[in-house]
């Protein structure tokens, strides 16, 4: 049954979509985190050169192999990596651009559920600290608890059905709703009103936060810039060090590159898929750059100005050095309680970072049902009917074994840290040697309304990025490898979380192999794109 | 907030706008033109 192509509507269509993927709860929450641990401002350092010298380059090479996609009319990593390595094992190498986004989607969706609940009770005025200040912090403790069960496994589902589980299944109804009206009617349409959405919510947080008043305690008086200069100002790892001595140290440069990695939603395989939703002459390299600008804007310019800044106002030294979930879920909801109209704000804030959340997810969802569709051959509904069932089997995983917050911490160790590193690797080689960085540079030129100088696929691509690539890949191996094998010697949610990702491997690779016989041989891209006009040129 | 404080904040917000803006500002000015652009390079691959 030959299916009608889909395209994304407008060129700021897919712009927003690919940006909506890119800026998640990571943007203002993990960033921050990261800057102001590894030595603040200099933090800043590493990151721009990770931006120039990972980021954009793998950018542009995934947009340029989706471009790929566009011309042949296929959609799924397997089959367009299959196209551009050539041979029809890539497409057995494309199962990890499934498998990716699959995972990360089980434990995604889940902490995005969590910003709804949270943006649900502020509007109801459900979360409520108490009236006394030296209480907030426990309060707050203990409404996290009662909405991520991480005290205990199995806490959800004890006894009756957990309020939580209601925000988990109402999250997953909309992510599954507005992928099933499919690529533009979708995820396009509701990327151009979530975004809009997302930055005024963040603008009038920011200026709330850059407008409040001095606060006293017993540590003394601070003020919003002493809050900014936590952020931003320049200091050592170490007492004693000077503070540029950060920059000799290979986990702030590795701790920059994750975040790039991270930030910019490369080597998930997602932005190719996006990509190959293009008509096949549409520019790539303005889009892709424009993408990651705009997540660059909401990442440096309102996440590096908001969350830590009104932290350290309000909390000190001890709320602005919380990690990630405990800076987001603890203690900015006291933060909101010190805060004049902090309801409202707190609303804002959290049904922002819902916002943030949802168009990533979906973004980790589309992949996979174009995957679907292609390799079996079914259409939409049933792809997505199959990908629901899928998922809620392995949100079910992260939200049972919920101690401690294990499956979700080792499904993102190591898909989040460790496979986006591996699968980014691999796709910039592939473009760069196998495909052919002057080949890729021409086709990235085509329709190209920015146009690259031809060095930065013939020597950034070809030899910078990958040679960065395994560098950061050595060191993380060298830093995190020896402690996860003990954690994994000692069985458990560490094992699982590795049996659950090896059988989604071992699936899509079946499913791979039936989407081969569908794709039959690989052709040369002349001929796969003159067979592609045949069938259409002959219709009336 | 020390003066180096400021030098790389300011820095940082400066880079991200700049580029921001010079992007959208591209992507806004091109929205008119056809989507299919110039060919240039449509036989290399």
């Amino acid at each position: 049954m030959a299916r009608t192509p889909e395209h994304w509507g407008t060129r700021l269509g897919v712009i927003l979509a690919v940006a909506g993927s890119a800026v998640g709860i990571g943007n203002f929450l993990r960033f921050p985190g990261q800057a102001a641990a590894n030595g603040g401002g200099v933090f800043m350092i590493p990151y721009f050169c990770a931006l120039l010298l990972l980021g954009l380059p793998l950018c542009w090479a995934e947009w340029t192999m989706g471009k790929v996609g566009s011309r042949l009319g296929v959609h799924s990593c397997p089959a367009i990596l299959g196209q551009v390595g050539g041979h029809r094992l890539w497409r057995y190498v494309g199962a990890l651009g499934l498998l990716m986004p699959t995972v990360v989607y089980l434990y995604y969706v889940v902490v995005e559920s969590w910003c709804l609940a949270y943006a649900w009770s502020y509007l109801t005025g459900a979360i409520d600290l108490g009236a006394d200040p030296a209480r907030f912090a426990e309060q707050a403790g203990t409404f996290f608890t009662g909405i991520s069960g991480v005290d205990a496994d199995g806490l959800m589902f004890e006894g009756r059905i957990h309020v939580s589980v209601y925000f988990w299944l109402i999250t997953v109804a909309a992510n599954f709703a507005l992928i099933y009206r499919g690529v533009s009617r979708g995820i396009e349409r509701f990327c151009n009103i979530a975004m809009p959405i997302m930055l005024l919510c963040a603008v009038v947080v920011l200026v709330r936060v850059l407008t409040l008043p001095p606060q006293t305690d017993a540590a003394g008086t601070r003020t919003v810039l002493d809050g900014l200069g936590f952020m931003w100002n320049p200091k050592p790892l170490h007492a004693g060090e000077s503070a540029f001595a950060a920059l000799a140290n290979p986990k702030v440069w590795l701790a920059a590159a994750g975040q790039i990695f991270f930030t910019l939603s490369v080597g998930f395989g997602v932005i190719m898929n996006y990509a190959s939703y293009l008509k096949p002459h549409n520019d790539v390299i303005l889009s892709g750059t424009t993408a990651s600008a705009t997540n660059e804007f909401f990442e440096v310019c309102l996440g590096g100005l908001i969350t830590i800044p009104a932290a350290f106002l309000f909390l000190g030294v001890a709320g602005a050095t919380a990690g990630t979930f405990g800076l987001g879920f603890k203690t900015l909801p006291i933060v909101f309680e010190y805060m004049p109209a902090g309801r409202l704000f707190g609303f804002l804030w959290f049904f922002m970072l819902f916002l943030a959340a949802i168009t990533s997810s979906l973004s980790l969802l589309q992949p996979v049902v174009a995957f679907l569709e292609e390799s079996l051959g079914i259409g939409r509904r049933a792809s997505v009917a199959v990908l629901a069932v899928l998922t809620l089997l392995g949100n079910g995983f992260v939200i049972y074994f919920s101690k401690g917050l294990a499956a979700l911490d080792h499904l993102d160790f190591w898909m989040a840290q460790v496979g986006i590193l591996v699968f980014g690797a691999l796709e910039v080689l592939l473009l760069a040697w196998v495909f052919g960085a002057r080949r890729g540079h021409a086709l990235a030129l085509v329709g190209a309304e920015l146009r690259p100088p031809r060095w930065v696929y013939t020597v950034l691509m070809r030899f910078v990025t990958p040679a960065i690539l395994l560098v950061v890949l050595g060191a993380w191996c060298y830093f995190n490898v020896g402690d996860y094998a003990q954690a994994l010697a000692e069985g458990g949610v560490p094992l699982y979380a590795v049996a659950v990702i090896v059988a989604l491997l071992v699936f899509y690779l079946v499913l791979v192999h039936a989407g081969d016989r569908q794709w039959g041989p690989v052709r040369t891209m002349p001929q796969a794109e003159r067979e592609r006009r045949v069938p259409r040129e002959a219709q009336p | 907030m020390t003066a180096a404080g400021w030098v790389f904040m300011v820095c940082s917000l400066g880079l991200v706008i700049g580029l921001a803006g010079f992007c959208f500002r591209r992507v806004l000015t091109h929205a008119g033109a056809p989507p299919d652009g110039s060919r240039a390079g449509d036989d290399a691959a």
